[in-house]
């Protein structure tokens, strides 16, 4: 029943879009309009999923932690949609719009990097391959934080003039990786409130 | 002498009515639209689309703001001040400028510099005829433009979107090129607040940024003007812009668009198009002068 939810929460964001291309409700520029709409949702379910862990640290207690991969995978999803908006809608795979376009796009390449970065970490939260996340869960779990940087380095990059949302974004996760930190991570299991 | 108005529906089924005149052996330029640049087979972008996607950070940052936070903005009375380097500085009232200059429908592609596109039917008048009503002197060789500030009005001007007043310059001969119109409105009817009421530059083979809304003021200037954009980035934005498929920006190219309303993207054309602006700018490097 939960894990339903967490699924539906995540899928606010598609059936919103849905929701707004059935009714009119895009852009006069759609394709931009569904490639942003993707875009916000991939990040912001990415530090969702940065997210569990502090939680469990703050509040000390376990059991959301099930979830997180679902999180992690709707945004993935999210993420793969973007990109193929991009490629497909947008420049309609047409090669010579894409090699002059995208080849010029640096903020595009960072954000492929980000999709990179994502794709085995999500490859490894299935089927046969868990067991080789098994293996390297240090290394994945930087990956994450990684992808996390780059899409919001990514974001930053692609605005005009006003930096607002890529900051916000970038300082939510400032915060997040604080968390992690020793120091904090240590306060906070020292400092826990006793549990009920 | 008040030219005939085209009425709406010849842009709503343009392409259609100029495939029934040619099938008719009636010659385009006979239309009422005799200017070049009027004879766009391209298809009009419907008044809902430029109507409802903008860039006019006097009201917001996004695109799809401005048509709401513009509602209701003031733009009666309105004066426009001309002045610096001329003859005959003067205050136009806008009924005074409506009354004066005759207004002509024209057709233009709108490029904006974020790469997407718009074909508009524009109504206004050359802003040559307006320069010629002041007279600049021979010193003036720049024409330097500024919107409206009305924080009361403008909830990007009280956020500081950027430095206002908006500020924007063409080089004379560009400004007196026939091409370069003051628009007063656009489909028919007077310009909706968000697409820069009452009046504003429409510059077609410059990038959109150019073409300066909701003017108060124009000046004839010896120097160049720093305008907006070119003061925020300099190295992403120039004084010139003009439309050009080979010089991209820094971080995007320049050589196709997006035409609103289209699912593929479109090559873009040196000049938006507008290859008789060409001479303008002999001999000039536009790599380096973007």
């Amino acid at each position: 029943m939960r894990r339903l939810l967490v699924h539906l929460a995540c899928a606010v964001p598609l059936a919103l879009a849905l929701w707004a291309a059935a009714m009119g409700g895009l852009s006069a520029n759609p394709i931009e309009d569904i490639t942003h709409r993707a875009g916000a949702a991939t990040l912001t379910l990415l530090l969702v999923t940065l997210a569990f862990r502090p939680v469990e640290i703050v509040t000390g207690r376990r059991g959301h932690m099930r979830y997180r991969r679902a999180v992690g995978m709707w945004s993935f999803a999210y993420a793969t949609i973007h990109l193929l908006i991009f490629v497909g809608l947008d420049y309609g795979f047409d090669p010579t719009f894409l090699k002059e376009g995208v080849a010029k796009k640096p903020y595009a390449w960072l954000g492929f990097t980000g999709w990179l970065l994502m794709a085995p970490r999500a490859a490894t939260s299935m089927g046969p391959w868990k067991r080789w996340y098994g293996r390297y869960q240090q290394a994945f779990d930087y990956s994450v934080y990684a992808c996390a940087v780059v899409g919001v380095a990514h974001f930053w990059w692609l605005v005009k003039t006003d930096h607002t949302k890529p900051a916000v974004y970038g300082a939510i996760l400032l915060l997040l990786l604080a968390m992690r930190t020793p120091p904090v991570t240590g306060w906070f299991t020292t400092n826990r409130p006793a549990r009920s | 002498m008040n030219e005939p108005v085209t009425p709406e529906w010849l842009y709503l089924s343009r392409r259609r009515f100029i495939k029934g005149l040619a099938a008719l052996g009636v010659v385009a330029g006979s239309t009422p639209l005799a200017y070049a640049a009027d004879n766009l087979s391209d298809e009009i972008t419907p008044f809902e689309k430029a109507s409802a996607y903008n860039n006019f950070y006097e009201f917001s940052l996004g695109k799809t703001e401005p048509a709401d936070l513009a509602k209701g903005f003031v733009t009666s009375p309105w004066r426009v001040a001309v002045g610096g380097l001329v003859a005959k500085p003067a205050t136009f009232d806008m009924k005074e400028i409506l009354a004066r200059f005759p207004q002509r429908d024209r057709v233009y592609r709108l490029r904006c510099v974020e790469a997407w596109s718009m074909v508009i039917p524009w109504r206004g008048f050359p802003l040559a005829a307006l320069l010629d009503e002041v007279k600049p002197a021979p010193e003036a060789k720049f024409v330097r433009f500024e919107t409206a500030v009305v924080p009361k009005q403008m909830p990007g001007v009280r956020a500081g979107n950027l430095p206002f007043p908006y500020v924007e310059g063409l080089r004379i001969d560009e400004a007196r090129h026939p091409l370069a119109i003051l628009a007063t409105g656009m489909y028919g009817k007077p310009l909706p607040p968000q697409n820069g009421a009452p009046i504003r530059l429409v510059v077609p083979w410059k990038y959109g940024f150019k073409s300066i809304k909701s003017v108060v003021k124009i000046d004839l200037v010896a120097e160049q003007p720093r305008t907006t954009w070119q003061a925020q980035n300099p190295a992403e934005y120039g004084f010139y812009a003009n439309v050009n498929p080979t010089v991209d920006h820094p971080r995007w190219s320049q050589a196709s668009e997006r035409r609103i309303g289209e699912w593929l993207r479109r090559k873009t054309l040196p000049f938006n198009g507008y290859m008789e602006v060409a001479s303008l700018y002999k001999g000039m490097d536009l790599t380096k002068n973007f």
